[in-house]
């Protein structure tokens, strides 16, 4: 498999903060349990469909672990934690419309009651419903 | 002044501490962030920005509580400004300009705490004397009204107690005093304070303190707090005194937030800009069409060393200075000021032909007495006339030699007058010393006696004119004698 085909398959793989942390320890497992087979192969005492996934060469897995020390994130915070459809829908969303790999950081917080808020590249929006309401009051109050 | 929610909505930008180093932290985010601006962290503790850069931006804490990575920072929109009015007079702020003794600003205005200097044609010269009620200061090494002198000395010369001194005598006349402890141990704020707290003219005294166990952040802002302070009673028609207490230990906080943010270390590792620094806050006293801000800031010298990069720093920014020698202070000399090592370069302008006169008169007179008080350490057989004039010397020395307390100028004028035309001559410093106070309590109560000195000195074209009325007329002195 050419190395470009791993990193986008891998990169593929991940939406969320929680699965790029998933896919380093899955790296970091590779790594130490790995030995040399000549100059640059290696092999692993582990037999998992991620060790053959990810990389053939002590290199590979050095650069896709660089490549997703780069990988910027965007934070949620939703009022319930949001299911696997919700996140895909979002992760493809930001895909589509952002030409740059951006993972999703997920927080929980019941306090906002409704909506979301966001974070991204130092922005910040404010949709939860706590917000809309606070601002609503402050009309009548 | 500013709340955490209401800045990430008004801006719309955050960003997260990704590391701390003491005083400093990193900060990732906040994209539109501008240079000095001020930004607040979750917990409401606020920081200034120092350094922007691609990746990050350095921050500088302005507060004691531990700021941890992970927490979140909003812009303010605002650079760092404290909210005055006239409440704040007799009281203590910490460096941010809030009351510590639990004064509440009430209708207060807000003013930004780094400005530019005024331009040159708002600035008048320096042609008010200011009395500081030390004889040997006001005589020798007088001080106009918008100047800035350095006062310069160890640790323990007494430094502390000019200052409570000009204070106190300037409060009483109307003057707002600002007191900038910087740094300083809490104890030596205390003895300060009480010192203060027992006169009568406190209300014209405000104290900005920031002690040594607070964040350098803090620290460093301190007299760009009490300058901002007193540019606010400049700006409504008031002669102000500020005393930046001290400036060494300022640029020491300084250093260490300079090589904590990664800034290319210079001559004793301090950073390039310093001098700028100090320049640009000492800018900021002067005489104006409207009001004044006489500065003294003060350097802390070790073993009476006067060449450190600081000092002379500041000795270039300032119009002058004052030192306190250790060797006079051992001597049992109070104040221990060196009058041929101090210098005022636009104070002269602002005395009286009298007082100028006076002052000549004196300063050639001391440079004798040191050559002949060199002659006698020879052992060498004294001429009468000599002998006579080394008599005078002590009695001279002996009124400069003053504890505890303020001598008006116009008594310190007549006092030297009636010195240089023979007075006191075979009587005990002891009696002497009771003497000058009993003027100077009697200048103080009786209005009678303070009118006819004050007039006397008014009308003197010349010293040696008063000299001879001295010899002459009898002003209310011959009761002293």
């Amino acid at each position: 498999m050419q190395n470009d085909q791993i990193y986008s398959k891998s990169l593929d793989l991940i939406q969320t903060r929680d699965d790029l942390n998933l896919l380093n320890k899955e790296l970091e497992l590779i790594e130490e349990s790995s030995f040399e087979v000549g100059k640059k192969d290696i092999s692993t005492l582990i037999r998992r469909e991620s060790s053959f996934l990810l990389g053939s060469t002590r290199e590979d897995i050095g650069k896709l672990r660089q490549q997703l020390a780069k990988i910027e994130f965007m934070e949620i915070t939703f009022s319930y934690q949001p299911n696997i459809k919700l996140i895909n829908d979002i992760s493809l969303f930001i895909n589509n419309n952002i030409n740059q790999k951006i993972l999703i950081d997920i927080k929980v917080d019941p306090m906002i009651i409704g909506g979301a808020i966001i974070s991204y590249g130092g922005r910040f929006f404010d949709g939860s419903l706590l917000h809309k309401l606070e601002n609503a009051l402050k009309k009548y109050v | 002044m500013y709340d955490y929610k209401t800045c990430l909505e008004k801006i719309g930008e955050i960003g997260e501490v990704t590391e701390v180093l003491a005083s400093i932290v990193y900060v990732d985010g906040l994209p539109g962030l501008s240079p000095n601006e001020i930004v607040i962290f979750q917990d409401g503790q606020l920081g200034q920005t120092l350094d922007i850069s691609e990746e990050k931006v350095h921050i500088l804490v302005l507060s004691h509580k531990a700021v941890k990575p992970g927490d979140k920072v909003a812009r303010t929109g605002g650079v760092l400004s404290i909210n005055i009015s006239d409440d704040i007079l007799g009281g203590i702020l910490d460096g941010l300009g809030n009351p510590l003794d639990g004064k509440k600003i009430i209708n207060g205005v807000v003013r930004d705490v780094d400005v530019t200097p005024p331009p040159l044609k708002e600035r008048r010269l320096v042609v008010t004397p200011l009395e500081t009620g030390v004889p040997l200061v006001d005589l020798l090494i007088p001080i106009g009204r918008g100047q800035r002198e350095l006062v310069i000395g160890d640790r323990k010369t007494g430094k502390s107690t000019f200052f409570i001194k000009s204070m106190i005598n300037q409060a009483a006349k109307g003057t707002i005093c600002i007191y900038a402890s910087i740094g300083k141990k809490i104890v030596e704020i205390k003895d300060m304070l009480n010192e203060i707290k027992t006169k009568s003219a406190k209300e014209n005294i405000v104290v900005v303190a920031t002690s040594a166990s607070e964040s350098p952040g803090l620290i460093f802002i301190t007299p760009y707090t009490a300058m901002a302070i007193a540019e606010y009673f400049r700006d409504k028609g008031k002669d102000v005194l500020i005393i930046l207490d001290d400036l060494t230990n300022h640029a020491m906080y300084y250093r260490e937030i300079s090589l904590l943010s990664r800034r290319f270390p210079g001559r004793n590792s301090y950073p390039g800009d310093i001098f700028y620094l100090h320049s640009k806050l000492l800018e900021r006293a002067g005489a104006f069409a409207k009001g004044s801000i006489t500065a003294f800031p003060v350097a802390e010298s070790i073993m009476g060393d006067i060449s450190g990069y600081i000092q002379t720093n500041l000795m270039s920014i300032t119009d002058g200075h004052i030192f306190f020698d250790t060797e006079l202070a051992t001597l049992g000399r109070r104040p221990a000021i060196n009058p041929f090592l101090s210098v005022t370069r636009v104070g002269q302008q602002a005395q009286t032909n009298l007082v100028r006169g006076l002052s000549h008169d004196l300063s050639a007179f001391l440079v004798t007495l040191e050559r002949m008080k060199d002659f006698e350490h020879f052992g060498a057989e004294l001429s009468e006339e000599v002998i006579q004039q080394l008599a005078l010397g002590d009695r001279i020395l002996n009124f400069f030699d003053q504890p505890k307390e303020v001598i008006p100028i116009n008594v310190s004028i007549l006092v030297m007058g009636m010195l240089w035309t023979g007075a006191w001559r075979n009587q005990k410093p002891k009696d002497i010393r009771g003497k000058i106070s009993k003027m100077v309590d009697d200048y103080n109560s009786n209005e009678l006696f303070r009118k006819k000195i004050d007039n006397l000195i008014l009308n003197i074209k010349n010293y040696k004119e008063f000299l001879n009325k001295l010899r002459e007329g009898n002003y209310g002195q011959e009761n002293y004698y």
